[in-house]
């Protein structure tokens, strides 16, 4: 399944040892464990947190050396993310990644990120479907709909990004607190770009391959999706 | 008539109940006594509503009082949004603190200490 090649860059033991990937998965028994074990590859922690799935999908991660959380009750992608951060910052991470549980994003990416952060020297590191690699498999209604969200990202943020929604990011632990995520459900990908902004952050971003499969388009977000997240962000901000 | 006596009726008891059986600010019980009370003088006098309607450009009093209807109703639908996104976030982190204290698995499976 990796695509790992000669020119992967590695993490020292040092930054691995700061790493925590926190991995949010709904309903994901059937790829969860192979994406866990990906990750542990790179020797890195790893923190799961189960948003209350109805398949089993925490009993699917028994053996692995792994912190694994659970919900209650599903929250949504946005509160199960800030729950793993919390937990991973107790624990002492020093570099924190978000890295979605179904499976889309390419572990290989996770040094890259964490380079960013301790080689360039930024608070945070982006990763974009839109720099360069392509993205594997991705219709043409999906560029679309991210390309346009991109831009309205750009115009509320002033931010010059070049992907808004990607759930793969790496961000220090000391800006933690500042990139807080309240809302939660799928806003708070944008909800992160306005912190960065407020904040006054340095990010850089970086190349990131999605794999889009049957499994995570049946899986992920609607194209209409797009409104529900716009309707978030406007009520986050009448209500601020 | 019949309608009159009705209605004066159960807005006095409903505004007595807010008044008396339910213990909110001062403020909230002036604002509770004023509608209420406005509710009654309407009820018992209904050309009064169109009065105060002439008065700010609205031709009839049962106009007036649907918009006012319509105002109330969007400012209650607020009230309760915003209640339910604080009790959302309440939810929130209970759900987060009882996943941090009680981990399905541990990352080293040797007990610490």
């Amino acid at each position: 399944m990796s695509r790992a090649d000669a020119d992967t860059p590695r993490l020292s033991a040092e930054e691995a040892n700061g790493t925590y990937v926190v991995i949010t998965a709904f309903n994901e028994a059937k790829v969860i464990r192979d994406v866990v074990q990906r990750v542990l590859a790179l020797d890195v922690h790893v923190v799961v947190v189960d948003d209350a799935s109805t398949d089993g999908t925490a009993a699917q991660l028994r053996g692995l050396p792994s912190t694994v959380l659970r919900h209650a009750v599903n929250l949504g992608q946005g509160a199960a993310t800030q729950t793993g951060v919390e937990l991973a910052l107790a624990r002492g991470a020093r570099y924190l990644i978000t890295f979605d549980g179904d499976g889309q994003h390419d572990e290989n990416d996770i040094p890259r990120l964490v380079h960013v952060l301790t080689r360039e020297h930024r608070d945070v590191a982006l990763a974009s479907r839109f720099l360069g690699r392509e993205a594997l498999d991705m219709t043409r209604a999906r560029r679309l709909l991210l390309k346009a969200a991109v831009r309205y990202m750009r115009l509320t943020t002033g931010l010059r990004v070049s992907d808004a929604h990607n759930g793969l990011r790496a961000f220090r632990a000391e800006v933690a607190p500042a990139l807080r995520i309240t809302q939660n459900r799928m806003a708070h990908a944008s909800e992160l770009l306005h912190r960065i902004k407020a904040a006054g952050l340095s990010y850089a971003e970086i190349p990131a391959v999605i794999r889009y499969t049957e499994y995570s388009r049946a899986k992920g977000q609607k194209g209409l999706g797009a409104i529900d997240i716009i309707y978030e962000l406007l009520m986050a901000r009448l209500l601020r | 008539m019949i309608f009159q006596v009705l209605f004066t009726a159960l807005t006095a008891a409903a505004m007595f109940y807010f008044l008396i059986v339910t213990r909110t600010s001062a403020l909230r019980r002036l604002f509770v006594l004023f509608f209420f009370g406005a509710g009654i003088g309407f009820i018992l006098d209904p050309d009064l509503t169109t009065t105060i309607a002439n008065l700010v450009g609205i031709g009839r009093g049962a106009d007036l009082i649907f918009y006012l209807s319509t105002l109330f109703l969007f400012f209650l639908c607020f009230n309760y949004h915003v209640r339910f996104m604080a009790l959302q976030e309440q939810l929130t982190r209970i759900v987060r603190e009882l996943a941090v204290r009680n981990p399905v698995q541990e990352e080293d499976p040797s007990p610490r200490r």
